[in-house]
C-alpha cells in the first residue's frame, strides 16, 4: 500500500511554513475538529481582495498541519475568489495524494478554518 | 479447531491483524449461525401469533432472557432487551430523572465512563440544576459522594484504562455514604473479562451490549431490580407493552414488556444467547483467562520496549487487554494511519471517553484492545508498526 507520508507531507508536518501570527490579520478564526480534537487558528492580511498574507497555525496530525501549511504556500498572493472556489478536491490536488473520507476532514481543518475567517469578517462588515 | 478458525472476518481477510476488540469483538460462525437461524427457520415476530412459527419465536427470546439472568445471577431483577447500551444507559436516566430525582439531588459518574453512561446523566443534570460531580481515576471517594447522592454511575472496566476495580468495594463505601443512591454499572465492557454477578455486585442496574461480547450488533441488555423498574417510565412507546389505552390513561404492562415497546431485535436475540454461550465456554474459562493475562503481559512488555517516546496510559496491574497510549511528536491519527498500512487495526481518538482524556491532560490517544483470538504474532505486528511510526517521525 502506498504510503500518504510522503516526504513533501512528512517536511510540511515538521516545519509547517506560515504559521507564525500575522503582525496586523484582517480575519481571525479558531476552528476545531470535534471528532478528533485538532485545532486551527488563521489569519488574513487583505489588500483590496487579495491575500496578501496569510497563516494557519494547527494544532493536530501530520495530515492537517503539512495540508494547512501547503494552502498558505497556494493563496499567499492570490484573490479572495480563488479561496473561495477550493474544495476538497483542491487540497487532495495540493497534497498530491489520496485520502480516505476520515483523513479528508483532517486535511480540510485548515481550509475550513480559513474560509471562516474570511466569511465572518465579512458578514460582519456587510 | 483453534480459536481463531472460528472467527470468519479473519479468515476472510488473512493479513488482518485486529486489535480493536474493545471497539466491537469479532463474531464467531455460531453466533452468525443463530441469527441466520431465525430467518431461516423461524421468521416470525414474538409475542404476536398463536401459530408454531411465532411461538417458537417466542419461546426463544424467553429463553434467552433467562439464559442472561442466569449468566449474571440476576433473578431479583429484570432482564430487558434494547437495541444497545446506549439505549439501555438512556431508559435508566431518563425514567430515573423523570420519576426518582428532586431538588436538591446529587448525580456521580465516573470521570472514566463512556459517553454512553456520562452524557445522559450531564444533560439531566443541566437540565434539572442537580449538583454533578466525577468519581476521579483514583476512585477517591471522599468529597464527591454525599449523602445527597441520588444515582452513582461508573464502569467495571474502562474502555480507555482497562483495568479492572474492585467495584464490589466501591459499592460498599456509597451505600455507607448513600444508602437510597441508585447504582448503575456499564458492563459493556467488563462482561468479558469477569463473571459478572449483580447479586454480589449489590447494584440498582447494569447493562451491556451484544457486539462487545462477541455477539451481533442491533442488541443490549439492562438489568434492574424490581423495584426499580416498577418506579419509572419506559423511554419507548408502542406496541406490545401497554395493557389497556383508555380515553385518559395509559396502562402499561409490567416490566419487562413495559420497556420493549416494538418488534424487538429478534434475529439479534438468537444470537445474542448463542454469544453468551461461546464466552461461557472459550472467555471465561481459566485458561483463557490465563491466556488473556498472559497476552496482555506480554503486550505491556513490548510497547515498554518502544522507549521513552510511548507513554502508556492504561495501568499494568489488573489489566484486561486493553492499552491505551500516546507517543511524543506523533499525533494518534498517523499512528493509526501507519498502523492500518500495515493491516493492523486500532483505534485512535477521545474512544467516546472525552472527560477522561482531559482529566489525563491530553486531546486523545491510541488503544490496542486484545480479543480471544489475538495472539502474540498480532502483538508483534503492532509492535512493527509501531516502530515504524518512531522512525518516520524521527
Amino acid at each position: 500500500m502506498t504510503s500518504i507520508y510522503t516526504d513533501i507531507i512528512l517536511e510540511h508536518a515538521s516545519s509547517p511554513s506560515n504559521s507564525s501570527p500575522l503582525p496586523h490579520p484582517d480575519c481571525v478564526m479558531d476552528h476545531n475538529n470535534p471528532l478528533c480534537g485538532d485545532r486551527a487558528h488563521a489569519e488574513i492580511g487583505l489588500e483590496g481582495d487579495l491575500i496578501k498574507d496569510i497563516s494557519i497555525k494547527v494544532t493536530g496530525c501530520a495530515i492537517s498541519t503539512a495540508a494547512a501549511s501547503l494552502l498558505t504556500e497556494y493563496l499567499k498572493g492570490k484573490r479572495i475568489e480563488e479561496l473561495q472556489k477550493m474544495n476538497g478536491d483542491s487540497i487532495v490536488d495540493i497534497l498530491g495524494i489520496p485520502l480516505t473520507p476520515a483523513r479528508m476532514r483532517c486535511a480540510l481543518l485548515g481550509l475550513e478554518t480559513v474560509k471562516k475567517a474570511y466569511d465572518e469578517t465579512k458578514n460582519s462588515r456587510s | 479447531m483453534t480459536i481463531r478458525n472460528q472467527f470468519p472476518v479473519l479468515q476472510s481477510n488473512p493479513d488482518l491483524v485486529y486489535l480493536d476488540t474493545a471497539a466491537t469483538a469479532l463474531t464467531p460462525q455460531s453466533v452468525i449461525d443463530a441469527e441466520s437461524s431465525y430467518y431461516e427457520e423461524d421468521g416470525a415476530n414474538a409475542y404476536r401469533g398463536l401459530y408454531a412459527a411465532s411461538e417458537r419465536v417466542t419461546e426463544r427470546v424467553e429463553q434467552v432472557r433467562k439464559q442472561v439472568s442466569d449468566f449474571i445471577n440476576g433473578s431479583s431483577g429484570d432482564v430487558i432487551f434494547t437495541k444497545s447500551a446506549t439505549e439501555a444507559s438512556n431508559i435508566l436516566a431518563r425514567g430515573i430523572s423523570h420519576s426518582l430525582l428532586s431538588e436538591g439531588d446529587e448525580i456521580v459518574v465516573s470521570v472514566t465512563d463512556h459517553h454512553a453512561q456520562y452524557l445522559p446523566w450531564k444533560h439531566i443534570s443541566l437540565e434539572k440544576s442537580l449538583r454533578f460531580s466525577e468519581i476521579p481515576v483514583d476512585l477517591y471517594l471522599e468529597g464527591v459522594i454525599t449523602p445527597h447522592t441520588k444515582v452513582v454511575a461508573f464502569p467495571l472496566v474502562s474502555n480507555v484504562l482497562g483495568c479492572t476495580i474492585d467495584s464490589i468495594g466501591i459499592i460498599q463505601k456509597i451505600r455507607h455514604i448513600a444508602p437510597h443512591a441508585f447504582i448503575i454499572i456499564d458492563a459493556a465492557q467488563g462482561i468479558t473479562k469477569q463473571r459478572v454477578n449483580v447479586e454480589e455486585l449489590g447494584c440498582d442496574a447494569l447493562f451491556f451490549s451484544g457486539h462487545k461480547l462477541y455477539g451481533p450488533t442491533g442488541v443490549g441488555v439492562l438489568w434492574m431490580k424490581k423495584d426499580l423498574a416498577a418506579s419509572i417510565p419506559p423511554l419507548l412507546m408502542g406496541g406490545h407493552m401497554i395493557e389497556q389505552i383508555e380515553e385518559r390513561e395509559v396502562v402499561l404492562r409490567e416490566s419487562p414488556a413495559k420497556f420493549e415497546g416494538g418488534t424487538l431485535p429478534l434475529a439479534q436475540i438468537y444470537a445474542l444467547g448463542e454469544a453468551i454461550k461461546f464466552v461461557q465456554s472459550h472467555v471465561l474459562t481459566e485458561e483463557s483467562r490465563a491466556y488473556m493475562k498472559d497476552l496482555t503481559s506480554y503486550l505491556f512488555d513490548q510497547v515498554d520496549l518502544l522507549g521513552g517516546r510511548v507513554h502508556i496510559l492504561s495501568p499494568r496491574e489488573g489489566n484486561e487487554g486493553i492499552l491505551s497510549f500516546t507517543v511524543d511528536g506523533i499525533h494518534p491519527h498517523d499512528i493509526a494511519q501507519i498502523c492500518g498500512d500495515q493491516h493492523v487495526a486500532i483505534r485512535v481518538g477521545h474512544h467516546c471517553a472525552q472527560p477522561l482524556h482531559h482529566a489525563l491532560g491530553i486531546e486523545s490517544s491510541a488503544r490496542i484492545s486484545l480479543g480471544i483470538y489475538s495472539t502474540k504474532a498480532d502483538v508483534d505486528c503492532a509492535i512493527t508498526s509501531l516502530e515504524k511510526c518512531l522512525f518516520l517521525f524521527s
